[in-house]
C-alpha cells in the first residue's frame, strides 16, 4: 500500500513539472496546466489554461529567433466563442494595453507576458518584460486570438501577433498557431512567453466559458491523467521543439 | 627616501668610520627603520608611494637630499570618520640645522593635515578625522636634510586599515547588489504575472477579482521595496568599491 502511495506521489510530482526538450544546443522548457483541476466527470465546466515556454541556450551561444508557436489542446477541452464579442484588428494594432482594453475589453480572452533580452549595438543587454492581452477576433473569416504585445522598454512598442484557431482530429482537438513576425526579435531575443486563456461570459442568459472541460476519469476512479496539450516552438533556423504536457484532473 | 634609508646610512657612516662592522652596528642601532627602509623605495611621488601603513606599526626611513620627499599611503576603512594619528619622530642624523615636515594628503594630493619643523629627537602627532578612503603621507625635509625619521600609525578603529577590509566591504556590497538585482527581477516577474492575472480577472467572479487585485497590489509593493533595497545596496558600494588598491 505504501509502495502504491509512493508511486502515485512520484507520478503526481512528475506530471506537474515542466518538460524540457532539446535540439542541439537549444533547450525549451514547456510548462502549463489547467485550473481548476477539480472538474465534473461528464459536464464541461469553465477552465483556464496556462501555457508557457522558456528558451535557453548555453552561455555565450546565439539565441535563435522564435518564429512560431503552436499549442494543441486535448480534445476533451472545448473552445467556445458563441456570443463572445470580437475585437476588430485595427482597434488594437497600436496603443497601450489600457487603450486596447478600452477598445476591446469585452473581447478579452486572456493575458500573458513575454520576457526578452535586448541585443543592441554598444549597449549592455537588459531584460525587458512585455504585457500580452489576448482578444477574441476573426481574421479572413477564421476565428483567431489577437495577441496584443506591449513593452515599455527600451522604447514603448506595440506588436500584434495573430493566433489562428483550427479544429483537428486525434488527441488534440483544438490547435492554436501563431507566427511571430521577425520584427519581434529585431533588437533582441525572446527568453520566455506565458499565455493564460480564461474568459467567462454570458450569452442569451446562459453562463459560458471560452474554455471548458470535464474530468473523464474511468468509472470507479476519481482522478485521470491525460495529455493536456502539445506545444511546439519553431525557430528561424528551422528547428522545431515540441513537448506533450501530461496533467491530471480530479472528479468533483 | 630617494636612495634608500639603509644604504644611505651605510654610505654616510662609511665616510666617518672606515670599519664596516661599526657601520653595520650603527645600521642595526638605527633600528628596524633602517632595516625596513629599503623596501619602501622608490617612493618619491604619490603614485609611487609605499604602503599601506598599518595600524600599530612603525616605519623608519631617511631623507637623503634637500629635494627628497618620501610618500606613503594608508587606508581608512570605517563607516564613520576615523581619527587618524600619525606619530612622526625625527631620529636626527642630518646636518645642522635640519628638520622634517609631515603632511597627510587626500587622494587628489591636497594636504589635509600636517606638522612642520619637526626637529631632532622631537615627536609630533599629525592627526585628522578621515572618511573611508586612500590617503597619502608626505615626509619632506624642512630646513637642511639627512634626517632619519620614524612613523607610528595609530588612531581609532578603521584608521590605517589593510586593503583587505576595504575589498571585503566592496565584495559584500557587490554581492548585495547582485542579490538585489535578482530579487528585483523576481519581483518584476511576479508583478508581470499579477498584471496578467488582474487582466484576466475582469470577467471572473468577484472573489477572484479581489484576490487578483490584492495580489497585484502586493506585487507592486514588493517591486517598489526590492527596488529601494537595490538602490541601498548600490549606494553601499560607495566608497568601498571606488577606493583603488
Amino acid at each position: 500500500m505504501l509502495l502504491v502511495t509512493v508511486l502515485l506521489s512520484a507520478l503526481a510530482a512528475s506530471i506537474s513539472s515542466a518538460e524540457l526538450t532539446q535540439k542541439g544546443d537549444l533547450f525549451v522548457n514547456f510548462d502549463g496546466g489547467i485550473s481548476p483541476r477539480a472538474l465534473p466527470r461528464s459536464a464541461p465546466a469553465p477552465i483556464g489554461v496556462r501555457i508557457e515556454g522558456k528558451i535557453k541556450v548555453p552561455p555565450g551561444q546565439q539565441h535563435p529567433s522564435l518564429r512560431g508557436i503552436e499549442v494543441a489542446l486535448n480534445r476533451a477541452g472545448r473552445l467556445e466563442t458563441t456570443g463572445l464579442p470580437r475585437c476588430p484588428r485595427h482597434k488594437i494594432e497600436s496603443g497601450t494595453p489600457a487603450e486596447a482594453l478600452d477598445a476591446c475589453e469585452t473581447a478579452l480572452v486572456g493575458a500573458g507576458g513575454i520576457v526578452a533580452r535586448t541585443d543592441l549595438q554598444n549597449q549592455q543587454p537588459t531584460t525587458v518584460r512585455g504585457e500580452i492581452l489576448l482578444f477574441n477576433g476573426v481574421d479572413n473569416g477564421r476565428p483567431v486570438i489577437f495577441a496584443h504585445i506591449y513593452q515599455t522598454e527600451p522604447t514603448p512598442l506595440t506588436r500584434l501577433v495573430v493566433f489562428r484557431i483550427r479544429r483537428s482530429s486525434g488527441s488534440f482537438g483544438t490547435v492554436i498557431t501563431g507566427d511571430i513576425p521577425p520584427s519581434v526579435n529585431s533588437n533582441g531575443y525572446l527568453e520566455s512567453i506565458f499565455l493564460q486563456l480564461e474568459r467567462r461570459y454570458s450569452y442569451r442568459g446562459r453562463q459560458r466559458s471560452y474554455l471548458s472541460a470535464a474530468c473523464s476519469a474511468p468509472t470507479g476512479f476519481n482522478r485521470a491523467t491525460f495529455p493536456f496539450a502539445k506545444t511546439s516552438m519553431t525557430f528561424e533556423d528551422g528547428r522545431t521543439l515540441s513537448s506533450t504536457l501530461v496533467r491530471s484532473c480530479r472528479v468533483k | 627616501m630617494s636612495r634608500g634609508g639603509k644604504r644611505g646610512i651605510r654610505e654616510r657612516c662609511a665616510q666617518a668610520f672606515p670599519v664596516l662592522a661599526i657601520c653595520l652596528a650603527l645600521e642595526l642601532l638605527a633600528g628596524a627603520g633602517a632595516a625596513a627602509a629599503a623596501p619602501y623605495e622608490p617612493n618619491e611621488s604619490a603614485p609611487a608611494a609605499a604602503g599601506p601603513l598599518l595600524f600599530d606599526q612603525s616605519y623608519t626611513a631617511a631623507l637623503e637630499s634637500s629635494g627628497d620627499r618620501d610618500f606613503f599611503y594608508f587606508y581608512v576603512a570605517s563607516v564613520k570618520a576615523a581619527r587618524v594619528e600619525l606619530a612622526v619622530r625625527n631620529l636626527s642624523g642630518g646636518g645642522e640645522p635640519s628638520d622634517v615636515d609631515a603632511s597627510i594628503l587626500d587622494p587628489s594630493g591636497t594636504a589635509i593635515a600636517g606638522q612642520a619643523f619637526i626637529r631632532d629627537n622631537e615627536t609630533r602627532i599629525v592627526s585628522a578625522d578621515l572618511e573611508a578612503g586612500k590617503y597619502y603621507v608626505e615626509i619632506a625635509p624642512g630646513e637642511g636634510f639627512g634626517d632619519s625619521y620614524s612613523l607610528g600609525a595609530g588612531g581609532t578603529a578603521g584608521a590605517f586599515a589593510g586593503y583587505a577590509q576595504i575589498a571585503g566591504r566592496c565584495q559584500l556590497a557587490q554581492k548585495a547588489v547582485k542579490t538585489g538585482s535578482v530579487r528585483v527581477e523576481r519581483a518584476k516577474a511576479k508583478l508581470q504575472r499579477a498584471i496578467a492575472r488582474l487582466r484576466r480577472s475582469r470577467y471572473a467572479k468577484r472573489a477572484a477579482r479581489e484576490k487578483a487585485q490584492a495580489a497585484h497590489r502586493e506585487a507592486l509593493e514588493t517591486v517598489k521595496r526590492q527596488r529601494l533595497d537595490l538602490e541601498d545596496a548600490r549606494r553601499s558600494r560607495q566608497p568601498w568599491c571606488a577606493i583603488a588598491p
